[in-house]
């Protein structure tokens, strides 16, 4: 049994979700999902959203009928010890891929926009510090910390919204100028951003309350995210026209860019620096889920000792890629491993649990 | 491992319980009926000080000797106490006769010496195999005055003196309650100072009444002298450099604490009450907050708020705009900065480490003289070398504003400690600054707010009511709202009741209980 | 204990690594106010530039303009160039304004030499820009304009018009030209008595200046773009036959403006576009008229309607003489004919649709005496 003292409500619980989920993407997704998309990119948005929707409710069926564990604690017993620990083996490179990815791309982003000469592992690794030292703690403190800098997300938006100046609706008619299929080629593209989710897996047992309040808590953090998504999307949309989003890789960036005001210029330096602290929060979680992952895979309760290893392990893989080709690479490396661990896995688990009738004990559902 | 989370914390807890058994146990020593004996037992326990004085004294028709050490005994006293009364003795009991407000009969002799040291007169009868300890403390306290570090400009005017006793009555003024309690412990174990808890009975958690007992009695040192080694003792994290004990010498201030649910330990000779557990918002909050009306309390709370973030960051902001992103400066701006900074041989760091150590010498420099040569070097270093510093081609306009602003801004914080790490704070942040320019302001703040976030005293949070976020609580804690609308205490340091006032006629249930 | 040795080199490290990478010193940088493109010889470019120095002194600050041209490949070559003349390091972070040769935009297509605007992160996107008429390297020669150096002047100049709804709020972000359906113009400089002023603006088709239209007409093209701005005063001509020649003008001020622009396409695939502007003005001066009487008041109405509907559809047509399509009409037919935006071809199309031009008045104002 978890100490009441070590819970976190659920009101924490959705702001974990929604700061997992809202990272680098947040400058990446218009201009990924507009060349698939085109105008209809907003509409895939949701759609990924609605998605999400589908697996956090697999997720959360998962661990409702393992209340009092997490997910590495009750593989074994739905796929025995050895498929246990392949599967355990593919989530933990798949989250230590995705957090190197992450970094990867903020790299990317740091480079091109402020310190083209600075190298990537001075920024990386001082990253990494600074989430490591958050992360060490458990889900109690860092829901704490995500707290707090949730608000940040809503200064993001804030300076964002200021682009409206030079917004135009007519960039985004006609609606429905793809076909079908690109919509969704395009949905499954921002699904990579709205994963995150999936720290749902290792705070189940932490939550107070019913397992209801913890479904709607975690898809109230999902509906959050995707709107903050389908916003940025949006507004780039009605800013940008279509040919000009192909050429800017971080369209919000260059959109707050050329806004001035009386005390201030060059918004896109502060926006970026907000946008560091929001994807620290990433990283954060990214990092803990990793470093829970890996310490559970060498049977460790505690995760603190192994997440300087986990960390030096994300910054190495992370300085590897150098050029544009193998951030591709590994994006859809990446993407295959979100896609087998996160869509997959979760609902084989669930149909296992629920054929093989094999759950938790009751006696932890008080 | 356990490299980060523990780099600010110490170990000092651990392996107090064996250090408490090896205490020696104390000797017995049992009066005896020869008075000769005891008078050279005392001369020998006390090593023959020589402030020792033996006075020959009869009682009626029994020899008896009057010992005390002169240096801490009030002479008037003794006469006024103990000759006097005497003399015209009639019983057989001195203990009645002997008017002083406290007379204890003791038959061991070691503990009577202890008393001795504290101002007790002991009085020996020949053929009893008991004494008589009499207090005649020396008392030479100071006036109650106003604390000259604390000032306040609506509110009471009095504040702690190294007496605690006089503390305690300061304290006890402002509560009238029977649920007002005090503990006393002696503590040090060569210094033997007298320390006590006060806490509200009926508000303050019992667990965090039994973890600070918990902490002053394990603490084994020879030097607790005063409240402010006991202090560091006590802390969380002696590293952080965030202070989590409040020292305040206004009693206004301790009372109102009381009231949160939060406990204040008193000690002799200290003129100030350390108060625990806090957050880090309490060290922003001043007793004028309380005494002016809301909306002007919470105007300068927020300005005060506003203040550790310009003391912490501006400096770190300003070195990261002249030397990474010069391009956030509006353009008018931008060309007048130009044309100072100019000439400036050195990097913006430099320039900045300079200024805000010479800032920090004058400032040092000012406390340690005496007032009237104090100020003066105030004008001196402030007008003389700042005009100075810039003509030469030292240190930019821009930069002795900011450094000037940074200065004031850390002089706000209504407590010295805060104060303190305030100004070491922006050092890191300078430096990160000079790194990585805004991201590195960014890095350096996420570390010090995860360090906030994980920071706890005496196992409250002590970012609340940020973190964890109760906006509740924030009514009391960034603004001040009217008394009538703070319904709830704040949480943090978990009190026993929660509500401390209602509106409905009827008594609430409480929520908590 | 190796904890605190492992902070203390990491502090030592950080403190030595300071400014390693990227630091740009404010004070090394010689920091370019404004910049202009002509035509050089061998299709090269001649690009000037002035620095803006300030010297802070204890009498006060003093400005100084420094001009350097160059004859160079393409303008980051340029850039490479003046570098190596100047003290410092060249920094076009703060340019405020780009001037481009009349010739060279009739010419040439200016948008290769823009790109590098485009793709630096450091690069002014807000800076605005402008032809000038002859080269834009004499107007910049002038360095200094009474107590201004040549940038902020001709920054200032534009912003004031800006504001006056005189010439349109553009900026080097605001032109990027990939596919937005709509034409832009420019301001247009010209160098009046050694003074640089602002003549009117400048019509572009694709990227290509076209046409010119005067302070007048590019006030009243502005507000059939519904490019409004904070203030715009019109100074009408309204003929008074028996009195002398002051008291021949008129002056509104636009108070509120709702425009209609209606692209129809019909069956047959034709498009016509219905152009509406109902204009609430206040008078701000009129001599020849006392508007106490209603007949009056809707007489002059009447006449300054009339007036601006003839003026409208002038510009309407000289647009389309120009292939000037600022009112964003391709816009609309990619956004609701997508599929006969496919079929035309525009800049033939274009000069042959149908406007319908109108503009409908109403004085709702007059000023302390009517």
């Amino acid at each position: 049994m978890i100490a009441a003292k070590d819970k976190i409500t659920p009101a924490q619980l959705t702001i974990l979700v929604i700061q997992a989920q809202i990272g680098v993407s947040i400058l990446f997704l218009p201009s990924s999902v507009e060349s698939i998309a085109g105008n209809d990119a907003w509409i895939s948005v949701i759609l990924a959203g609605i998605t999400s929707l589908l697996l956090i409710v697999i997720i959360w069926g998962l661990s409702r009928r393992f209340p009092a564990l997490t997910l590495f604690e009750y593989l074994p017993m739905l796929l025995g010890k050895v498929l246990g620990k392949i599967v355990h083996v593919v989530y933990a490179s798949m989250f230590i891929l995705e957090c190197s990815f992450l970094l990867v791309e903020f790299g990317d982003v740091m480079r091109d926009w402020v310190f083209s000469n600075t190298p990537g592992w001075v920024i990386l690794s001082l990253m990494l510090l600074t989430s490591l030292y958050m992360i060490r703690e458990n889900i109690r403190l860092i829901a704490r910390f995500f707290v707090l800098t949730f608000g940040l997300i809503f200064v993001l938006i804030l300076i964002a919204t200021y682009a409206y100046r030079d917004a135009d609706l007519m960039y985004i008619l006609p609606i429905n100028q793809v076909s079908l299929p690109g919509v969704f080629k395009a949905m499954m593209q921002s699904m990579d951003s709205l994963y995150g989710f999936e720290i749902l897996f290792f705070c189940y047992p932490y939550v107070q309350g019913k397992s209801k309040g913890i479904l709607k808590a975690t898809i109230f953090g999902n509906i959050f995210s995707t709107l903050v998504y389908t916003f940025m999307v949006f507004t780039c949309l009605i800013v940008f026209s279509p040919e000009e989003l192909k050429v800017i890789p971080q369209p919000v960036l260059y959109m707050v860019k050329t806004l001035s005001f009386t005390i201030f210029e060059r918004a896109d330096l502060y926006f970026l620096t907000i946008w560091t602290l929001v994807v620290i929060t990433s990283v954060m979680a990214y990092l803990f889920m990793s470093a829970k992952t890996v310490s559970a895979l060498f049977g460790k309760k505690q995760h603190a000792g192994t997440a300087p290893y986990v960390a030096l392990v994300i910054l190495c893989i992370s300085l590897y890629p150098h050029d544009q080709d193998m951030i591709n690479k590994m994006k859809y490396i990446v993407g295959i491993l979100t896609g087998v661990s996160l869509i997959a896995l979760p609902l084989i688990l669930l149909c296992i649990s629920y054929l093989r009738k094999i759950k938790g004990k009751e006696q932890a559902e008080a | 491992m356990g490299f980060f989370s523990q780099i600010f914390s110490n170990n000092r807890h651990v392996g107090k319980s064996a250090a408490r058994k090896s205490r020696v146990a104390p000797i017995e020593k049992n009066v005896e009926a020869a008075l000769q004996n005891n008078i050279s037992y005392v001369d020998q326990a006390l090593f023959h000080t020589e402030d020792l004085v033996s006075r020959p004294i009869n009682y009626l028709s029994e020899q008896g000797c009057l010992l005390y050490l002169n240096s801490v005994c009030d002479p008037d006293k003794i006469q006024e106490v103990i000759l006097k009364p005497l003399l015209k003795a009639q019983g057989v009991n001195p203990e009645r006769d002997i008017t002083a407000n406290l007379v204890e009969k003791h038959t061991n002799l070691e503990p009577v010496i202890d008393l001795m040291i504290r101002g007790y007169a002991v009085l020996f009868l020949e053929g009893r195999e008991e004494c008589y300890a009499i207090q005649v403390v020396f008392l030479n306290n100071r006036a109650v005055v106003e604390p000259a570090n604390e000032k306040s400009i609506q509110g009471a005017h009095d504040g702690f003196i190294e007496s605690m006793q006089v503390n305690l009555q300061l304290v006890r003024k402002q509560i009238n309650s029977r649920n007002l309690v005090v503990r006393q412990y002696t503590l040090g174990k060569m210094t033997k100072t007298d320390a006590s808890i006060v806490y509200l009975n009926d508000l303050a958690s019992p667990e965090l009444v039994k973890e600070i007992e918990r902490r002053i009695t394990s603490i084994n040192a020879d030097n607790l002298m005063n409240g402010y080694l006991v202090l560091e003792y006590m802390e969380d994290k002696s590293l952080s450099p965030f202070p989590q004990i409040l020292q305040t010498e206004r009693p206004d201030r301790v009372a109102g604490n009381l009231l949160e649910g939060r406990v204040a330990l008193l000690m002799e000779g200290t003129p100030a009450a350390l108060i625990m557990p806090v957050s880090f918002f309490v060290f922003y909050q001043s007793p004028d907050d309380y005494n002016s009306r809301s909306l002007a309390g919470s105007f300068i709370r927020l300005l005060r708020l506003f203040s550790f973030f310009i003391a912490i960051m501006l400096p770190a902001y300003y070195i990261a705009v002249v030397s990474f992103h010069y391009e956030v400066i509006p353009m008018e701006l931008f060309y007048q900065i130009k044309g100072s900074v100019e000439k400036i041989p050195y990097p913006p760091i430099l320039e900045a480490l300079f200024m805000e150590l010479t800032i920090e010498l004058l400032r040092e420099a000012g406390m340690r003289l005496p007032a009237p040569i104090g100020q003066s070097i105030g004008i001196v270093g402030g007008l003389v070398i700042g005009d100075a510093v810039v003509r030469v081609g030292l240190v930019s306009y821009p930069m002795i504003i900011v450094v000037a602003l940074t200065g004031i801004a850390s002089f706000v914080v209504p407590s010295h400690e805060m104060s303190y790490s305030v100004r070491l704070l922006r050092f890191p942040m300078m430096i990160a600054a000079a790194l990585l320019g805004f991201i590195g302001i960014v890095f350096s703040f996420t570390f010090m707010m995860v360090h906030l976030c994980k920071l706890e005293s005496f196992g409250t949070p002590y970012f609340a009511p940020a973190a964890p976020m109760r906006l509740k609580d924030w009514k009391d804690a960034v603004v001040r709202f009217p008394f009538w609308k703070l319904n709830e205490r704040p949480i943090d340091p978990q009190p026993q009741k929660l509500v401390q006032e209602t509106r409905a006629k009827e008594e609430r249930g409480d929520d908590r209980g | 204990m190796s904890r605190i040795w492992f902070w203390a080199v990491f502090a030592v490290g950080v403190l030595l690594l300071c400014g390693c990478w990227d630091q740009q010193l404010m004070k090394n940088e010689r920091n370019v106010s404004i910049g202009g493109i002509d035509q050089g010889s061998n299709g090269m470019i001649r690009a000037t530039v002035s620095i803006r120095d300030i010297s802070v002194t204890e009498s006060g600050t003093k400005d100084t303009s420094e001009v350097h041209s160059v004859l160079a490949r393409s303008t980051q070559h340029a850039r490479e160039k003046i570098d190596e003349e100047i003290s410092g390091s060249y920094s076009a972070a703060k340019l405020r304004v780009l001037l481009i040769s009349e010739e060279f935009v009739k010419n040439q297509d200016m948008m290769p030499y823009l790109d590098v605007y485009y793709r630096d992160p450091k690069s002014p996107l807000s800076a605005r820009i402008a032809v000038t008429k002859g080269k834009a390297e004499d107007m910049i020669a002038h360095k200094k304009i009474g107590s201004k150096t040549i940038g902020l002047y001709i920054d200032d100049l534009l912003n004031s018009l800006e504001k006056s709804t005189t010439i349109p709020r553009v900026n080097i972000q605001t032109l990027h030209p990939l596919d937005r359906g709509f034409d832009f113009s420019l301001p247009y400089l010209i160098d009046h008595n050694g003074k640089p002023t602002v003549s009117g603006i400048a019509l572009f088709k694709g990227v290509q200046m076209t046409a010119t239209l005067d302070q007048d007409d590019s006030k009243l093209y502005l507000l059939l773009s519904n490019l409004q701005s904070k203030k715009t005063l019109l100074t009408l001509r309204v003929d008074n036959p028996q009195k002398s020649n002051g008291y021949d003008y008129v002056s509104i001020e636009i108070k509120s403006l709702k425009r209609k622009l209606k692209v129809t396409v019909s069956d047959d695939q034709q498009i016509k576009v219905k152009l509406q502007l109902k204009l609430r003005v206040s008078v701000v001066e009129d001599p020849s008229n006392h508007l106490y009487s209603m007949s009056v008041l809707h007489n002059l109405e009447k006449i300054l309607a009339e007036e601006l509907t003839d003026d409208s559809k002038e510009i309407v047509q000289k647009m389309q003489r120009a292939g000037h399509d600022g009112f964003g009409i391709a816009r609309r037919l990619m956004s609701f004919h997508p599929k006969l935006w496919k079929q035309i071809n525009w800049s033939e199309e274009y000069p042959k649709i149908p406007f319908d031009t109108s503009v409908s008045l109403q004085i709702v104002n007059t000023g302390i005496t009517e």
